[in-house]
């Protein structure tokens, strides 16, 4: 018969008496007793032969191969045991895995921004355009989102939903002229020869 | 606590931060996407691009800035040597920020610093504004109107002053990007950009929120003058045809 690991965890003195279930409970006090009338018999220090049984166990275990190693390493990893924490340690473990946790979430683009989009109507007079799009660093400068012209007159609009932040932009003018909105209240330098429109969007709720 | 449960802790603390190492650090797509530029840009040219991004990515800066510099060029016809000088250039000064911010800044504040760096701002300058705008938000506006500024002949000083100011105030969004546009106006009236940028500082400081900037000499509402600028919609509306919104 194999004895509760909770009782010998008692034992050991690794667990309180309090720990154990009600149903140890019992079991813990007879061998309390047992162990209290040993003491009281003279019974003291290690069983005969003990010492020599540990050594030879120690000098077993450093002389087993990498492979034994590893798997004693892996089955640390895997094996359910009590773990004593107390409460500061316990808080300050929480907060370290919940502030990684936001972190990643930041640090993801695009995550938790969908419902912080903010749409933007672009409009552009281009009386003589056949077709009008807009590209950006919002998609990867792209020419695909197209804008409208309904009515004919020249003005040509759309509503792109955007992520809070400063976007740079460019419309183009039939596929192929690349053309900064005059409108745009601010420029920057392309690095290729032109400029890009430069767009600030502000999240709706610090509008 | 057992020295298990130190252990225990420690171990998962670990695996915890590996998986919170910064966006760029698990984009597995490659730097430059080669077979997409492939029969737009010459093999020379896409060899000399890729090396120059993998030489950036090793200095520690986040690969889709480059993808995204590269694509921006060809998508606007840009080839060959003109390309290559241009994508050399921004990955250089890509390095020179991340050096400046270290490895925690993110992608689109290093873009900024770069930009800044460009139009003169002083490093020093620009690492202290950074550090005091930890926002990613913040820092990167606030970047981009300093360089702005420094570009329209405001000198550093006064331009960091008032931009940080204007932060601090709560001027955000456009209202502060066309805080260079309005100095530029009142250089071209003879006023220095000093003097310029200090009345329009000294307007903000004085209540008026709204800094006599571009946004400002827009068309007024209603009227059939194009504009473009951010709308807060309830809720998705169709995007072409009824989307038009001139007011």
């Amino acid at each position: 018969m194999t004895m509760d690991p909770r009782l010998q965890a008692w034992l050991d003195g690794d667990i309180e008496l309090e720990a154990l279930p009600e149903t140890l409970r019992d079991e813990a006090a007879a061998w309390s007793e047992l162990l209290t009338e040993a003491r009281s018999d003279g019974v003291s220090g290690a069983p005969l032969g003990a010492t020599s049984r540990v050594m030879d166990a120690i000098r077993a275990d450093a002389s087993r191969g990498p492979v034994a190693r590893l798997r004693t390493g892996l089955g640390w990893l895997l094996r359910p045991r009590p773990m004593r924490v107390s409460p500061i340690a316990a808080a300050a473990a929480i907060a370290l895995v919940a502030w990684s946790v936001t972190q990643l979430a930041l640090s993801q683009p695009g995550v938790g921004s969908v419902d912080d989009r903010v749409y933007v109507q672009f409009v552009i007079s281009a009386p003589d355009a056949r077709t009008v799009a807009l590209a950006g660093d919002f998609n990867e400068w792209d020419p695909s989102i197209q804008l409208a012209d309904p009515d004919g007159d020249g003005l040509w609009s759309g509503r792109v939903a955007l992520e809070p932040g400063v976007h740079e932009y460019m419309f183009v003018i039939d596929g192929s002229e690349w053309r900064p909105d005059p409108n745009a209240i601010s420029y920057t330098d392309d690095g290729f020869g032109q400029r890009n429109s430069v767009l600030a969007v502000t999240p709706v709720n610090e509008t | 606590m057992n020295w298990f449960g130190w252990r225990a802790i420690v171990f998962g603390a670990a695996l915890v931060a590996g998986a919170s190492t910064p966006a760029y650090a698990q984009d597995d797509r490659p730097t430059i996407d080669a077979e997409q530029l492939r029969g737009r840009l010459s093999p020379e040219t896409i060899d000399r691009l890729t090396r120059i991004a993998a030489r950036a990515q090793q200095n520690g800066v986040p690969p889709q800035l480059i993808r995204r510099k590269v694509t921006e060029g060809v998508s606007k016809g840009v080839r060959g040597a003109r390309l290559e000088r241009a994508i050399e250039s921004y990955a250089r000064r890509l390095v020179a920020a991340r050096n400046l911010l270290g490895s925690g800044a993110r992608a689109e504040v290093l873009d900024a610093a770069a930009q800044a760096t460009e139009h003169g701002v002083p490093p020093n300058r620009i690492r202290d504004f950074a550090a005091a705008n930890r926002d990613p938000r913040r820092a990167v506006l606030g970047l981009r109107v300093i360089g702005e500024l420094r570009d329209a002949g405001v000198p550093t000083a006064p331009a960091v002053r008032a931009v940080q100011s204007a932060l601090d105030r709560g001027l955000t969004g456009e209202r502060l990007l066309g805080l260079s546009a309005a100095v530029r106006r009142r250089v071209r009236q003879g006023e220095s950009p000093t003097d310029a940028l200090r009345a329009i500082a000294g307007a903000g400081r004085a209540g008026v929120r709204n800094a006599p900037t571009r946004d400002q000499s827009r068309a007024a509402p209603n009227s059939d003058r194009p504009r473009n600028q951010p709308r807060a919609q309830p809720r998705p509306r169709p995007r072409s045809g009824s989307g038009r919104d001139r007011g």
